[in-house]
């Protein structure tokens, strides 16, 4: 077995960095190669692709705590990702004043104001929704997501009502498409690094508990209800965090980020990626940003699209994209492990002979 | 050339799609529509230096009912152009559609992906305020030319102002405006005296019905408001309202109702009678919605239009564009508002082209500020401080004619209220509202 371990090793290959890293780590190796590689692509429409692959990658995987983590789904995740995106266009506004200018400090400023709000966002509505599970969960979610829509959609003198806030052009270094990427790039890095250390403690693991069994979770001295809201709260925050990157990169917000559409982008994601692996919704993102991005310059019935992946995903992959590289991952390994064993056997038993 | 039929085979799937098909079918040409998108950029490879145009409009959401007629309409008038070789005759036009499915965020996107793509050199689009919004900052940045051809928020040529955007129908204020203009005629001839307003409780039907009644307590105080009501967006039983209206007898009523809400209320107050009773005079009835609710519009409602080509077949731009269409799309077809006024932005920028000798967008930025242009309304001027033609708003009676197979408005009492009757008075008053920008 030693002898066969060692031969896998030295091939260096995927599925030798597979056994090393595991299948998250091998992931995270090969989309942080691929993203910081992006702006050596021809053209800056990629780049732009990647940024917004990374901001809804960090949105998808926020959801992916009360999905794949906690097991509760919910439907109105946008409204935090809308409020993290118009706390920061709001601060915004106020900083650029009559000059439209607006300063690194006010920029960073502008940002950072996401987190509070989003937070205190998630807090409130997380208050009520932790005291309910499965269809209730989503439903009350989705109520309180189309409630902050419509607050936002109707508050015309404070929002900009329907017609949302325009005019968000960052500081001049950051308008540069790849300083932004790569900007975005370390935002998003040091959220997902926060969000891996988070799954991996001991109140990740109190979710997953969560997920299995709340009544044997709570005979266990776990205090339910307050682990949903402080998972919810997370959540919503790194959801605020993606919703602030969003508004400068695009120069402009709408009500159209905490509407229920927008809820359904990270389930699609998480979907697609697999909701049961932490890399899983970054995937995903990957895959329905570039189709989204692409498909749409070759026909205008991108919603066909993406309902036929869904389709195809649910029947045939349920547990998505890298449930079957993880299985087909584990086969090969198992081959070969038994391809060694059994040649490891034949040269015992001939040295045996001999 | 080519790519005109490619425009052409896609306004065909279009009209496919907007009759009964099977899914087969659907799927079918769902695929030959991305393959046929495809097509120009190959076959017209070999022509010299093409013009290259994005067209963003939404085919799915909430604006894809009003999508149909320009898609359809906008290759007509490119091959037109085409055939004498293009913008000053070497430049042939390609245009290239996206989907907007009216969010901003995609528009923004898509937008973008034109520019940097496709590298075109104009963006006409959309039929949502917000998307728009969200597409002029795009081209603003880029510094692209936007044709702003049927999104009508003010904001577009005030508050967000870019020399790089014009906008071609008569915006929301104006409209308001329009109405108002519309009203007090009828006040002086069915001698009306009081009114109630219905409005949907959200900003712009907030704002809308706050202009009109501003307006008409400063040219009629005489005329007196009975009530106000204000009705959830997204209403789906108007009863109460309807029943409250009729019950405080006004001579008219004021609505701030739009898109589905409107039409949802327009069947539930037909039903109970109101109209009968009660004008509604301003309730907005693009030729989208004559032809498709033919059957069950009813009658003598006075109606807003932005676009109405029956108001214009005596000019020659008219006729030669209606022909154009019919002789493409059948004898009961006929170009709506949207289709009208993307017509006129395509015919725009080509004489914003000619007078500019030069496609450069800066050049012809400059050349269409304050620019006369033929349209198929007639000859009108864009605002030089702010980039709004001066285009009317068209206020009149729903009736059935013998000339049309839907109804239309009354020629006979219809009125024109032009741009520059209800804008912004000053420009210097428009300079305080535009915002500086980057």
């Amino acid at each position: 077995m030693t002898s066969s371990a060692g031969k896998s090793k030295k091939k260096g290959s995927i599925n030798g960095l597979y056994r090393q890293a595991g299948l998250t780590g091998t992931i995270a190796l090969i989309l942080g190669i691929g993203f910081l590689l992006v702006p050596l692509l021809p053209g800056e429409f990629p780049v732009i692709v990647a940024v917004e692959i990374l901001i809804l990658g960090l949105f998808a995987m926020s959801f992916n705590l009360i999905y794949g983590y906690m097991g509760q789904i919910s439907f109105g995740h946008a409204a935090f990702f809308g409020l993290g995106a118009y706390a920061t266009a709001l601060m915004f506004r106020a900083f650029q004043g009559a000059t439209g200018e607006i300063g690194y400090l006010d920029f960073f400023l502008s940002l950072l104001s996401a987190v509070p709000v989003s937070a205190m966002g998630a807090l409130v509505v997380g208050f009520f929704c932790v005291r309910l599970t499965g269809i209730y969960f989503a439903l009350l979610s989705l109520a309180f997501g189309e409630l902050v829509f419509y607050v936002v959609f109707s508050w015309y003198g404070f929002t900009g009502g329907d017609d949302g806030i325009q005019g968000l052009m960052p500081p001049p270094f950051f308008r540069d498409t790849v300083n932004y990427y790569y900007f975005t790039l370390a935002i998003v890095a040091i959220a997902v690094v926060v969000l891996w250390r988070i799954t991996q403690s001991p109140f990740g693991y109190s979710l997953r508990m969560l997920r299995e069994n709340q009544q044997r979770a709570a005979f266990l001295g776990i205090n339910v209800r307050l682990c949903m809201l402080v998972n919810f709260v997370i959540a919503g925050t790194f959801a605020g965090v993606a919703g602030a990157l969003w508004g400068p990169f695009q120069r402009s917000v709408s009500p159209v980020l905490l509407g229920w559409t927008q809820s359904g982008i990270p389930v699609f994601m998480t979907l697609i990626g697999g909701a049961s692996f932490f890399g899983g919704p970054m995937v995903g993102s990957v895959i329905y940003t570039a189709l989204n991005s692409y498909v749409t310059r070759f026909t205008m019935y991108w919603p066909l699209t993406i309902g036929v992946i869904i389709l195809f995903l649910v029947l045939f992959v349920p547990g998505g994209i890298l449930s079957v590289v993880d299985a087909r991952m584990a086969a090969y390994r198992r081959r070969r492990e038994s391809d060694a064993d059994i040649s490891a056997g034949s040269a015992d038993g001939r040295e045996g002979v001999q | 050339m080519s790519s005109y039929k490619n425009d052409y085979q896609w306004s065909q799937i279009v009209e496919t799609l907007n009759k009964t098909i099977s899914r087969r079918d659907f799927i079918i040409t769902s695929v030959a529509a991305g393959v046929m998108t495809m097509v120009p950029r190959f076959v017209t490879a070999g022509a010299a230096e093409p013009y290259r145009i994005g067209v963003c409009l939404p085919t799915t959401g909430s604006g894809a009912n009003y999508s149909e007629r320009p898609i359809k309409g906008l290759p007509l008038i490119a091959a037109e152009i085409n055939k004498r070789g293009g913008l000053l005759g070497k430049h042939p036009i390609e245009l290239y559609f996206r989907d907007t499915q009216t969010k901003p965020d995609v528009g923004a996107r898509e937008a973008r992906s034109l520019i940097l793509n496709e590298k075109v050199q104009t963006i006409i689009g959309t039929w949502s305020s917000a998307v728009a919004m969200a597409i002029q900052e795009i081209t603003h940045e880029h510094k692209v030319l936007h044709l702003a051809a049927t999104s009508n928020s003010s904001k577009i040529v005030n508050e967000n102002y870019t020399p790089y955007s014009f906008q071609f129908g008569p915006n929301s204020r104006m409209q308001s405006g329009a109405t108002v203009v519309a009203v007090l005629n009828m006040i002086k001839s069915k001698g009306w005296k009081s009114y109630v307003t219905l409005g949907l409780d959200y900003e712009w039907g907030r704002d809308a019905q706050k202009v009109f009644v501003d307006k008409l307590t400063k040219e009629s105080p005489e005329t007196k408001l009975i009530k106000v009501f204000w009705a959830k967006l997204g209403e789906t039983d108007f009863t109460s309202y309807i029943t409250a209206i009729m019950a405080l007898k006004p001579d008219f009523m004021f609505g701030a109702i739009a898109g589905k809400d409107n039409e949802t209320f327009v069947q539930q107050a037909k039903a109970s009678g109101l109209f009968k009773r009660i004008a509604y005079p301003g309730v907005f009835l693009p030729v989208t919605e004559l032809m498709q609710q033919r059957k069950t519009l009813p009658r003598h409602i006075i109606g807003l239009n932005r676009c109405p080509f029956f108001a214009h077949m005596d000019n020659p731009i008219m006729q030669k564009y209606v022909k154009m269409y019919q002789d493409k799309f059948g004898k009961d077809d006929y170009p709506d508002d949207f289709a009208c006024m993307y017509f006129d932005a395509l015919n725009g920028l080509d004489q914003g082209v000619t007078k500019a000798g030069s496609t450069d967008s800066d050049a012809v930025r400059k050349a269409l500020t304050g620019a006369t242009i033929d349209t198929c309304r007639g000859k009108l001027t864009f605002r030089d401080c702010n980039n709004q033609l001066d285009a009317a708003s068209y206020v009149g009676e729903v009736v059935d004619t013998p000339d049309y197979p839907f109804p239309i408005f009354d020629p006979k009492s219809m009125v024109a209220v032009q741009g520059h009757e209800v804008w912004v008075p000053t420009c210097e008053e428009v300079r305080k509202l535009q915002k500086k920008r980057i």
